[in-house]
């Protein structure tokens, strides 16, 4: 056989080698074909699943909290209960106030007391009450003699090979303060402290001090306020953060609020609760808001409101919490933000936020209603029960200020008088609240669009219409690629013209820049009187109505430039700026909505035009025609025809310019101020969506309330921008089938 | 047309003639917007390289300020009487340690005298904002060697730079301190400051020198603007390291998206069973071209770095403190691009593959090839074309796109190369600069904007014509396939 008819046999023929190499073509072709099924169909999946992991990123704000008991400490106070708990951060050691008049010192992991230590000074008296302070680990001990001995607990971690093994506690430091110089029991205290001073409050009939000492100092201060509560019976007492506002809660069911200066305490206010006897009082984290539970169960949160601009602020009930079932005996405040334990008679416990005056959850405590802590993370609970048992429960509820009613509806936050939007992650202060609205951002992004459409859509629109009936060949096939290239230009580029150049620019020149923007839709209804003159219009060629109009527009702007200063002058007494916030009570921002609705408007242009263009010029040539032969003039046809032909292509051009403006980034961040405020006015600037993702994303820590809230509204800037599209490509379909009838 | 109808019919058919004008008036608007922004990219942006005229100005109150005019307004709020406001000039004085700030305004009617002294010179350093005044003395080891800054003084002062620049750049170069080479220079207002010689990297007598030295001046900045790395916290010298970063990331992304979106196309177009869930997904996709690229830069940092940047230093670096490639870098970055532009590539592969004609296919199949050999050498050489024009597109829409970097690895100023001696080479987890990037960080946080602001608009015009030569490269090339296939339709 000569060669090619091998290779033909071999290719074609029934040999066992041609048969070998078509099961390996066979083999190959079903290889490839799984291949790039799976492979399509992974990478369509990772694309279209985009959406579902920016959303599961968000998803665990509104997971409910859960709670889990742990292994409880049957016997841990000894004989008596325990008057004040605490632990660490890791929840591995923990210290309690025993009524025998002793600290002790527990080991959570081996379930067993460490060791036990005598209060120092305590010399045969009796232990009555204890407390220990808000967000440090200071407990204070009232005795049957009138004295309060205060003691510091120290945890100290070990490390090993720059890893923490283990934790070490110990009390650090003892010293007591002698309150009552008539040596009377003291049934109520509460103490404050920071790294550097401690400030006891104690109360009992009859009696009421205020005491306080730098750790390392002698000086104790004392100030006596018994004068002003009379005969009454405290029942609750509480002292904030700093030491300075001291919370007296009466059987009468009255607070008195005392102002503690150096050795004075002022009644700065009496307010009343309810009729039931206040028996618990505590500050929330922060010392802003003061939370109150009575005897019958009631639980308040009261914080500083001004009823007016001018009055000072006073304390007002503005926060309702559910009833517990019997009475409330103790508050514990979290240490990292606005939530707190409360614990009843009964012996249940709830985890309740200030804010969002929400439930997170709720877990059975021990009967008696002892004192509780919450850990430092606010991951578990510590609470003792009357017969000396320790019961500890480990939470999860890590964004306690997650709802869906903080970040979409007006909040009263502290410090604000009545309920509104604010978006405000970081704050001056460690204990200030973050504030979540997506309101105002929202309304941001929603606004720059406003402006940038309001800038684009006329032009790009006009322009389409022009290039698409008017212009001639040779002019359409520069201006489609030119506006091509536009849409091409990066938008940082853009951004960083309006941030940098036309910012400033129009700061100087507001007037002018105003002015233009009148003077040119003048200039141009000139040019359409002056063009009504079919003499004047004779001497042009149709085609390049381009040419003629530039002397107008020219003369628009030079008009506005020269025109401006005596005008404001005229009409603005000199200055425009001053002129709007005086008599209209416009805020004036340098980075203001007019810079960049002409950036975004210009970013948006380019595809608001090409598309729209392309429904103009898709518009069938014989409804064109019979319009024509009807003897329409070519603007009758443009206007009366081709307009609401294709009105469902324009719809789809102005969905794309939404889409394409509510997701930009870059230009906003760098021309809009990015103040997240509630005002339509063109003359301030804005904070959107995606500018505070792109700024706040890389400083938020993961798995952050920050950190998901920001998912959550990138996954509604996906929603919006997809919706759009898709309107976009629905009615683009429908045009698409409408023209082809033709 | 129109002269053959009745003057009657004229005017009818000549309706809304005005409006007409109206609507190219639009047209004007938006091609002076586009034109505007260009023009004023190129002068700015390459106004800068050259080196301008010194000026020595006296004002009223005894100050004597030389340096470059910079910028020249109307004073805020002055419009006297006569109504025309005075108006003053911005100087560009560098000295920024000796002065206190690098630009002065000065109220153009306080200046008493102005001239353009032939000996003043400009002397760009390496650190600090740029000296300008007049050489007064050059030591070396402490001696004179020659005072005074004219003719032979300034040869001499020329020849110890070029010694001490070589030494710089020698093996064992000194710290700047003990540099024995120094000079003085003069400033104006009678202030004096030595700086080591080492440190100088251009002496320029911009009064003194014809067009010519002007023009190589001008080359040399713009070619250490192209090819240096930036000095003076990014204000002054080269955007060699985010050009690198850019081109190696967009490298990479087109890497990703070209086997990434072409399979998605073939299995779409040849492999899926066409039906309402294709033509669903089809939307999706072309919907996702849509999408903000600041959702796809979450995406990035949520997936690519938290999920499986974490995983990574989980299974290969356990023992590390810091991330290795749980944290930003170019590889993320370069995923997350070709994520964003995937749907690019996968549209214009789809159009593509679906111009292929029918007949064709049909009979490729009828000589007994499989699907993939008819694909493989029917379809797909006739469908490079739009993969190419998909792969540009993508290139060029990921070349200028920052908002999702931001998220997922870019830095102001990289702290290791990307590539360096130390294998593997290729630093795919290191972070990187990018030109884009480096727009908004030197622009907006900038310690020194004013002096920085050229440099932007440098960077900025560098992206633009990147950005638009990847664009029009792909816009021209579409158009001659488009011709070459339209004559193939007989």
């Amino acid at each position: 056989m000569t060669a090619p008819a091998a290779r033909l046999q071999d290719l074609f023929g029934d040999t066992p080698r041609a048969r070998a190499r078509i099961r390996r073509l066979r083999i190959l072709d079903r290889i490839i074909a799984s291949v790039i099924t799976l492979g399509g169909i992974a990478i369509i999946l990772a694309v279209c699943g985009i959406f579902v992991f920016v959303a599961g990123e968000a998803a665990p704000l509104f997971f409910p909290p859960a709670a889990r008991a742990q292994a409880a400490l049957p016997d841990a106070a000894g004989p008596g209960r325990a008057l004040a708990v605490g632990e660490d951060e890791y929840r591995e050691k923990g210290w309690l106030l025993a009524e025998a008049g002793n600290i002790r010192l527990l080991d959570f992991a081996a379930g067993a007391l460490l060791r036990e230590e005598p209060l120092a000074g305590l010399s045969g008296a009796r232990v009555l009450c204890g407390a220990r302070a808000a967000g440090q680990d200071v407990l204070a001990a009232g005795t049957d003699d009138g004295r309060v001995l205060v003691a510091g607990i120290a945890f100290t971690p070990v490390f090993q090979n720059q890893r923490r093994v283990a934790q070490e506690i110990a009390v650090a430091w003892q010293f007591e303060l002698a309150l009552r110089p008539d040596h009377g029991p003291i049934d109520l205290v509460s103490v404050a402290a920071d790294d550097e001073r401690v400030a006891v409050a104690a109360a009992s009939r009859g009696f009421l001090g205020v005491a306080s000492r730098k750790i390392e100092g002698k000086r104790v201060r004392l100030a006596d306020a018994s004068a002003a509560l009379g005969g009454l019976l405290p029942t609750a007492l509480a002292l904030d953060e700093e030491g300075q506002s001291l919370a007296v809660g009466c059987e009468n069911g009255r607070i008195y609020r005392f102002t503690v200066q150096g050795e004075e305490a002022v009644l700065a206010e009496s307010l009343r609760a309810g009729d039931a006897a206040v028996s618990a009082l505590a500050y929330a984290f922060g010392s802003r808001t003061l939370l109150v539970g009575d005897a019958s169960g009631a639980v308040s949160g009261w914080q500083g409101i001004r009823s007016s601009e001018t009055s000072a602020r006073t304390m007002s009930r503005v926060r309702e919490f559910e009833r517990m079932q019997g009475a409330v005996t103790a508050f514990a405040p979290s240490r990292r933000n606005k939530s707190f334990l409360v614990i009843d008679r009964s012996g249940d416990v709830r985890l309740d936020h200030v804010t969002t005056e929400r439930t997170l959850l709720e877990v059975d405590g021990p009967a008696g209603g002892g004192p509780l802590a919450l850990a430092p993370r606010s991951d578990g609970v510590l609470a003792a029960g009357a017969g000396g048992d320790l019961q500890r429960v480990a939470l999860h509820a890590p964004h306690p200020e997650a709802t869906l009613g903080a970040l979409f509806l007006p909040r009263l936050y502290e410090g604000y008088d009545r309920p509104e939007f604010v978006w405000q992650t970081s704050g001056g202060t460690d204990d200030n609240e973050p504030k979540f609205s997506l309101v105002p951002l929202i309304f941001g992004s929603l606004k720059g669009v406003l402006y940038a459409m309001l800038f684009s859509t006329p032009l790009a629109l006009l322009a389409a219409l022009y290039t698409s009936q008017f212009a001639r060949r040779r002019m359409r096939g520069l201006v489609k690629p030119a506006v091509e290239l536009m849409g091409a230009l990066p938008s940082v580029v853009v951004g960083f013209l309006a941030g940098l150049w036309l910012s400033p620019l129009v700061d100087r020149n507001l007037a002018a820049c105003g002015g233009v923007l009148i003077s040119i839709p003048l200039g141009l209804g000139l040019a359409a009187l002056v063009f009504r003159s079919s003499r004047i219009r004779q001497r042009l060629a149709a085609g390049r109505e381009l040419l003629y109009i530039l002397p107008f527009l020219a003369a628009a702007c030079i008009g506005a430039s020269f025109a401006a200063a005596p005008l404001q002058n005229l009409l603005f007494g000199g200055d425009l700026r001053a002129w709007l916030v005086d008599v209209l009570g416009l805020a004036y921002d340098r980075q203001n909505c007019l810079v960049v609705g002409m950036a975004l408007g210009f970013a948006v242009m380019p595809i608001v035009f090409t598309v729209s263009e392309d429904a103009m010029s898709n518009v069938p040539r014989s409804l064109r025609a019979a319009s024509d032969a009807l003897g329409a003039s070519r603007w009758q046809t443009a206007w009366r025809l081709v307009l609401p032909a294709a009105s469902p292509g324009i719809f789809a051009a102005l969905m794309l310019g939404f889409g394409r403006a509510i997701g930009e980034t870059m230009i906003v961040v760098m021309a809009t101020g990015n103040t997240p405020i509630l005002d339509l006015s063109p003359l301030n600037g804005m904070r959107t969506i995606s500018a505070c993702i792109a700024t706040e994303i890389p400083e938020a820590p993961l798995g952050s309330s920050l950190y998901r809230i920001l998912f959550l509204a990138g996954g509604l800037l996906f929603a919006f921008s997809f919706l759009a599209n898709t309107a976009a490509e629905v009615v683009g379909e429908r045009l698409r089938r409408r023209f082809a009838r033709w | 047309m129109v002269a053959s109808l009745t003057s009657a019919r004229a005017a009818r058919t000549r309706k809304g003639e005005p409006w007409v004008y109206v609507t190219s008036g639009a047209l004007a608007l938006m091609l002076a917007l586009l034109l505007g922004v260009i023009l004023l990219l190129l002068v700015k942006g390459l106004g800068f390289f050259w080196p301008g005229e010194l000026v020595q100005v006296a004002t009223q109150d005894g100050r004597t300020i030389l340096g470059q005019e910079w910028h020249a307004e109307d004073v805020p709020e002055s419009a006297g009487a006569d109504g025309a406001p005075r108006t003053r000039t911005q100087y560009r004085v560098g000295n920024r340690k000796e002065f206190g700030a690098d630009f002065v305004w000065v109220d153009d009617d306080a200046v008493v005298s102005r001239e353009i002294p032939r000996d003043a010179l400009f002397v760009e350093r390496l650190t600090d904002t740029p000296t300008i005044g007049t050489l007064k003395e050059t030591r070396h080891d402490g001696a004179l060697v020659a005072a005074g800054g004219a003719g032979q003084a300034y040869e001499t002062y020329l020849r110890l730079v070029e010694e001490a620049r070589d030494e710089r750049l020698g093996a064992r170069a000194p710290a700047l301190e003990e540099a024995s080479r120094t000079a003085v220079f003069a400033l104006a207002g009678g202030q004096e400051v030595e700086i080591p010689l080492a440190a100088v990297v251009r002496t320029v007598r911009p009064n003194d020198i014809g067009l010519f030295d002007k023009t190589r001046v001008y080359a040399a900045r713009l070619w250490e603007f192209l090819a240096a790395p930036p000095r003076e916290s990014n204000t002054a010298g080269g955007i060699l390291p985010a050009l690198l970063g850019t081109v190696l990331m967009v490298l990479l992304m087109t890497l990703a998206v070209v086997p990434l979106g072409v399979v998605g196309a073939l299995y779409l177009n040849e492999y899926a069973r066409q039906g309402p869930l294709v033509r669903l997904v089809r939307l999706a996709v072309s919907n996702l071209a849509g999408v903000p690229s600041i959702v796809f830069g979450m995406f990035g940092l949520a997936f690519f770095i938290h999920v499986v940047g974490d995983g990574i230093d989980r299974v290969f670096f356990p023992g590390r403190a810091a991330a290795t490639f749980g944290t930003g870098g170019l590889l993320w970055a370069a995923l997350t691009l070709a994520l964003l532009t995937v749907p690019v590539v996968i549209v214009s592969t789809e159009e593509a593959l679906r111009a292929t004609p029918r007949a064709q296919r049909e009979g490729s199949l009828a000589l007994g090839a499989t699907r993939w050999q008819m694909l493989q050498s029917i379809v797909l050489p006739s469908a490079l074309p739009g993969i190419l024009t998909g792969m540009i597109l993508a290139i060029a829409r990921g070349a200028g796109e920052v908002a999702p970097l931001m998220l997922t690895g870019v830095m102001k100023l990289a702290p290791s190369p990307l590539i360096d001696g130390t294998p593997p080479f290729f630093h795919l987890e290191r972070k990187f600069m990018h030109l884009g990037f480096h727009i908004y960080d030197v622009g907006f946080q900038s310690p020194n904007v004013e002096a920085s602001k050229p440099m932007v608009y440098a960077t900025a015009l560098l992206l633009l014509v990147l950005v638009v030569v990847l664009n029009l490269s792909a816009i021209l090339y579409r158009n001659r396939v488009r011709r070459r296939l339209q004559g193939a339709l007989f």
